[in-house]
Parts: C-alpha cells; structure tokens; sequence
C-alpha cells in the first residue's frame, strides 16, 4: 500500500484511477506546449511591434530635425 | 421559550469550527495584513453562512428552495451563472497593469510561462491521490496564484470544492513573502543571488502600448479560446489604462471597480464555506496540494531563469523566475527585497514586475486551456 493509496483511504477519496493519471499527462504535455507556443508568439509580435514602432518614430524624428534644419538654412539664405 | 435556543440547539461542531476559521481569517486580515481586502469579507461570511437557521444562506425543504438567502443569492447571479465577478474584476486589474517593464525586456515572458509548470505537477498529483480530473484541474489551478483564474476554472469545471479552492488560493497568496523565499533560497545559490541585473530599458512607444493588450487577445484567443473571459477582460482593462483618452474609466476600473468586485467577491464565496461541505478531509488535501502547486511554480520559475542563463550572454538573476507566479505584485516586491537583502545596491524590481505582469498573462491563458482540456 503506497502513500497515495493510504491518503486515499483516509479522506474517502476513489482509488487512483488510471485513466484520470493518463488524462492528466495529457494534460500536462499538451498545456505546457500550448502555454509556451502561446508565450513565444506573444513575445515575438511585441517585440516586432516594438521595434518597427521605436525605427517609425525615430525615422519621424530625424526627418522632422532635417526639415527644421532646412528651414532654418533656407531662411538663413533669405536674411543674408 | 424554545423558540429562542432553536438555533443554539441546532450548532454542531462543524459549525464552531467554520466560526473558528473565520476568527482566523479575520485575524490575518487585520494583524497580519494578509489579503485584508478579502479574507476579512471570507472570515466573517464564514461565521455568517454557519449560524444554523441563518437567512443569508437558503432555506431548503425536502430538497427544494423556499425561501433565498441574500449569501447564496449573490452566489448563483454573480459567480455560478455567468462567473460575471471573477471576470470582472480582471477588468480593474487589467487597468492597474503597466506592462512597459515587460515589453521593454520581452524575453521575461517566458518566465511567466514557466512559472505555470507546478500548475500541471500539482494536478498530476491530485489525480494519482484519487481525485476526479475535474476536480484535480480545479486544485491544480490553485499554482497560478490568481483567485478570480482558480475560481473560475473551478466554476466551469463544476468541482465540488469551489470553498476549499478559493480559500486556499487567497491564503497561500497572502502568504507568498513567507513561501517563496524559503523555496528559492532553496533553488539558488548565494552567487547566483548576488546576479546584478542593470536595468536599461528600450523605451516603449505608446502605440505598441495600445497594440499590445488587442495583439494578446487575438493570440491567446486564437490558440486557447476558452480563456478569453480572463484574457480578453484583462486586456481590456488594458486597454482603458493604455489608450489614454479613457482616464476616468480607466481610474474607475483600478479603484471603484475592483473595489466593489472585491468587496462582494469575498462574503459571496462565502456562501461555498458551508461546515457540511467544507470541513471535510478533502479540505485539508487541498491545503496540502495547494502549498505543493505554489512551490512547484515558484521553483520552476527560477529552474527555467537557470536554464535560460545557460544561453543568454546578460544573465537573469534566477530569483526573477519566481515572480513568474501571477501574484502581482507582492512576488515582484518580495524579490526585490531578497535582492536588497543579497546585495543593498541590486534592485531587480523592475525585472521582476516584468516577470509578474507575464505571470498574470500566462495564468490567465493557462486557466483557460486547462478548461479546454479537461472538457475537450
């Protein structure tokens, strides 16, 4: 009689019940991989969204800094 | 005059005991600072649901309803029928989250997603003690550390032990700055403790701010849709904080939202503390398993950050891993204190809110699969 059984015994509960074993692996290898595939698309979208945001962004930035530059050239031309 | 010892004569010692474990769960509540918010409503609507002829609780003849009580009432609307109070109070925590810390150092997702394993350990176990699987997923899904996620799951799996869950869940959260340390000191050595972790992180526009909680939704709803009650409620919260032209919805969900959820949350679980249903052997089991689910998770938190280290040139203090477990954010602070304590210039605090927020997300998601699985 192993631990199991004995708990089992003690609380009223139904023996092991094979088939519940089985369908809990099953549980297990099928919840793990799901929550990882899960995890790992979720981490690689944000990433990606992350990093064409943060390019956008500075790519906005640089061309708003060569248009003020510009515009500061040109009307520096203009006075001169 | 019998009349006024017709309830004395009808307490047992179940019921005594049930007055006892709320003494104790109010107790906690207001010395301890443990879960004040809900163990207080659950200890005293413990004693309340457990005075024999009681009006909360319905009055039942010969099998049939005669008159409702207020207790079962809120029970059968707010949680039994539509779990509408579990899922809306991820609403409220969804707007509390910043999820900036996470997106800016991505790869603490998968700390999260680790952090679930005992979950699955836990309910493993529970089947090879005897437990039904409906009945063990719902003790399992205690590891996630998150009380509406272990309520609902029991809800949807019908188990009988929806009082003992929700009990035990609330409890081991509260008592996460005792449970945690202990395992991962356990787990790691002092070198690894002492990991420094510089925290620079990439700046997180406000676009992938607002993409974020929708991109989750449609993920997680894609591959596990059975947890787009949780997800899809949590990422809406989200969404409210995130958008920022919502401020006062978003104010109201962080605080009157998921205070009043709170409030009635508490005493309406309580309607599941019935002695004749709650004090049992069962319970007790479940204390038990429920303790193992929470180390479990916590030791493959910090396992996986071990392995990761093993491939990652900037390495992961291993500590971090426990915050992995969804219990936000009481894990995040309690590793940050370890890290103080280890080394009083080594603040891991935003690195481990990361891994907390991922934990609330992967919880969430795997209640959600593990209803799918069991009914599949």
């Amino acid at each position: 009689m192993n631990m199991y059984s004995i708990i089992a015994a003690v609380v009223n509960l139904d023996p092991m019940n094979k088939d519940n074993v089985l369908k809990s692996l099953e549980i297990m290898w099928k919840g793990v991989l799901a929550i990882f595939v899960t995890i790992a698309i979720i981490l690689f979208v944000s990433w990606a969204i992350n990093t064409i945001c943060n390019k956008a962004r500075a790519a906005a930035e640089k061309k708003k800094a060569e248009l003020e530059n510009n515009g500061n050239g040109g009307d520096g031309g203009k006075t001169e | 005059m019998d009349f006024l010892i017709e309830s004395v004569s009808q307490v047992s010692w179940q019921n005594v005991l049930m007055w006892l474990i709320g003494g104790i769960l109010i107790f906690l509540a207001i010395k301890k600072d443990m879960e004040p918010a809900l163990l207080l409503p659950m200890g005293f609507g413990a004693i309340l649901v457990n005075i024999p002829l009681s009006n909360v609780v319905n009055e039942v003849v010969d099998g049939n309803v005669v008159a409702a009580g207020i207790i079962d009432w809120m029970f059968e609307i707010g949680v039994e029928a539509s779990e509408a109070m579990p899922i809306l109070l991820f609403i409220g925590i969804g707007a509390m989250i910043d999820f900036g810390p996470l997106l800016s150092n991505p790869k603490l997702f998968l700390l999260g997603g680790a952090a679930q394993f005992g979950i699955f350990l836990t309910i493993l176990l529970a089947t090879m003690i005897g437990f039904g699987i409906n009945d063990a997923a719902a003790i399992g899904i205690i590891g996630a550390a998150d009380g509406p996620t272990s309520i609902l799951v029991a809800m949807k799996l019908g188990s009988k032990y929806l009082g003992a869950i929700t009990v035990v869940a609330y409890s081991y959260m509260a008592l996460v700055p005792i449970i945690q340390p202990a395992v991962v000191k356990m787990c790691t050595t002092k070198k690894e403790r002492l990991i420094r972790m510089d925290y620079n992180p990439v700046s997180v526009s406000r676009t992938t701010k607002v993409l974020f909680p929708i991109v989750v939704t449609l993920i997680a709803g894609l591959i596990a849709p059975k947890s787009l009650a949780l997800v899809g409620f949590l990422m809406f919260g989200n969404l409210l904080r995130e958008c920022g032209v919502l401020r006062l919805l978003s104010e109201t969900a962080q605080n009157i939202l998921a205070n009043l959820i709170t409030l009635l949350l508490g005493i309406t679980i309580a309607a599941q503390m019935k002695a004749e249903s709650f004090v049992t052997w069962e319970t007790a089991i479940i204390l038990g398993l429920g303790l193992l689910a929470f180390v479990f998770d916590t030791m493959a938190g910090v396992m996986f950050a071990k392995v990761m280290n093993i491939f990652s040139k900037k390495k992961i203090n291993p500590m971090i891993g426990a915050a992995g477990i969804s219990a936000f954010p009481m894990s995040a602070r309690v590793i940050q204190k370890m890290g103080l304590k280890e080394d009083p210039s080594n603040h891991l605090l935003m690195h481990a809110i990361g891994a907390n927020v991922s934990g609330q997300i992967a919880s969430a998601i795997v209640g959600g699969l593990i209803i799918g699985l069991v009914l599949a």
